[in-house]
């Protein structure tokens, strides 16, 4: 089985280079490494090359698009199994990487979350409560946002991509719709101390990104109106 | 002609009235995943839908892609417009082969994968800021790949190269693969060789792919040294009044 890891690249390059290392020291499967470099200048090529690694340019170089990246990562890709890496990990290792999509090679998944990202931890919060209340098969989900994925390849045909920060939920919703059955890793992939929280207008940008994707989905579903849903973009607003 | 536009970008548009209008009778096939932006696209031009993956085989068949004589992929995914392209050339060998690169960085990619046009369209939109804004520096035109040639402007401003005439130019690029010609501020081709050039007037270098830079370079060395002997002659004459 072929594994597709996927490395959107967003802003900067952060710590990719030891991201890349550790997916190259992956041996026990055939591996194919993908970065969407969507930085100004294309940084993030600079890094990968003659490193034998799949180097595309984010289509639409509209900040923050990782939706974007995530579906050009995922359109150039050949593998079976999808893995989505946070180009900013400082914990990247062979074998956190493998346990992320491990349980998918053991039949046990279809899709895998893992991992914290202290950026997104109030977000965090205010997403899982509604997500239990709209879509409860999720409420065992520690971490909605977390960027850390694997999938098979089947389930992103379901994803309706959102462009911008929302695409992480809307994948791990989207792929919930369609019935595919999630688990989720506890994987220390990112120091937790470390992310300093972004400033108020980005924080407040990202958050109304994401509950936009969840709520976008909720009345799809017929789980909410749309005077509820802007009560709560309302909401979502203002506690940034 | 058969002719198969994948996806329905802003870009899609475009392209789709621009086979209707070089092909009124051809039959236009639209694949997307979406059936409401598909549908639409294709009414614009009385075409046929394909609803659903274009990299899947199954909405190959249903596109008899082995029929098609043009492929024109145009997603607003360049990663997914590659991959299409790919499939086109390799295994259905459509004869002529499109590939719209919404991020110029994107078209080496897509040229080695087996397109055979890449078009780029903001491609142009660096080179235009760079002739509006960049008066006194030769501005690199964008051409579509298939016409093979290098396109470089510069336009004229007082400190640069006032004075020297078309010819001086055309003597210093004896002996390569370029060809210079002028045009005056107004826009008339500059058809006299010993006319000097002014201010507003534009130089155009025309020269095979890959050979216009050293053409540039040399014209660059010719302004160089006419700028130093003007230096000289003008210190000479508040030396010797």
């Amino acid at each position: 089985m072929l594994v597709s890891i996927i490395v959107p690249v967003i802003g900067d390059v952060g710590k990719l280079r030891t991201v890349l290392k550790a997916a190259r020291r992956i041996k026990k499967e055939d591996i194919e490494i993908i970065v969407v470099d969507g930085t100004i200048g294309g940084k993030a090529k600079h890094i990968a090359k003659g490193r034998d690694i799949k180097v595309i340019y984010q289509s639409i170089l509209r900040y923050p698009g990782k939706g974007i990246a995530m579906r050009d990562g995922y359109y150039f890709s050949e593998g079976d199994l999808i893995v989505y890496l946070d180009s900013d990990t400082e914990k990247a290792d062979p074998n956190n990487i493998r346990e992320l999509y491990r349980p998918i090679l053991d039949g046990a998944a279809d899709v895998v979350k893992a991992g914290l990202s202290r950026r997104f931890l109030e977000i965090e919060e205010m997403v899982k409560k509604h997500i239990e209340k709209l879509y409860p098969g999720l409420a065992s989900i520690k971490h909605p946002l977390s960027p850390y994925t694997a999938c098979k390849r089947k389930v992103l045909t379901n994803i309706s991509w959102e462009p911008g920060w929302g695409a992480d939920i809307a994948l791990l919703l989207d792929a919930h719709r369609a019935g595919f059955r999630i688990l989720e890793v506890d994987l220390d992939l990112k120091e937790k101390s470390s992310k300093k929280q972004p400033p108020h207008r980005v924080y407040r940008e990202q958050i109304i990104e994401i509950m936009e994707a969840v709520l976008k989905r909720a009345r799809e579903d017929g789980k909410i109106g749309v005077e509820e849903a802007n009560k709560i973009l309302e909401e979502a607003g203002a506690v940034a | 002609m058969r002719h198969i536009i994948v996806g329905s970008s802003h870009y899609a548009q475009l392209a789709i009235l621009a086979v209707r209008e070089a092909d009124p009778a051809g039959l236009v096939i639209v694949i997307d995943r979406s059936t409401e932006a598909a549908e639409r696209l294709a009414a614009s031009v009385g075409g046929k839908v394909i609803v659903g993956d274009p990299t899947d085989p199954r909405i190959h068949e249903a596109a008899e892609m082995d029929k098609a004589d043009v492929i024109i992929a145009a997603s607003d995914s360049d990663a997914l417009n590659i991959k299409v392209a790919e499939i086109a050339k390799k295994t259905y060998r459509i004869p002529i082969v499109i590939t719209l690169v919404n991020n110029p960085l994107n078209q080496d990619e897509a040229m080695t994968r087996g397109s055979d046009y890449v078009i780029s369209p903001s491609s142009p939109l660096q080179s235009h800021i760079k002739a509006i804004i960049s008066t006194d520096k030769w501005v690199k035109a964008t051409t579509p790949e298939f016409f093979g040639i290098d396109l470089y402007l510069y336009r004229v401003v007082k400190s640069s190269i006032l004075g020297i005439t078309l010819s001086q130019i055309r003597e210093e690029l004896r002996g390569y693969e370029a060809y210079a010609i002028g045009l005056t501020k107004t826009g008339s081709l500059i058809r006299d060789p010993s006319y000097e050039l002014r201010e507003g007037d534009v130089i155009v270098i025309v020269a095979p792919r890959g050979m216009g830079e050293a053409a540039v370079e040399k014209i660059r060395s010719l302004i160089a040294r006419i700028q130093r002997i003007r230096a000289e002659m003008e210190s000479r004459r508040s030396v010797y009044p």
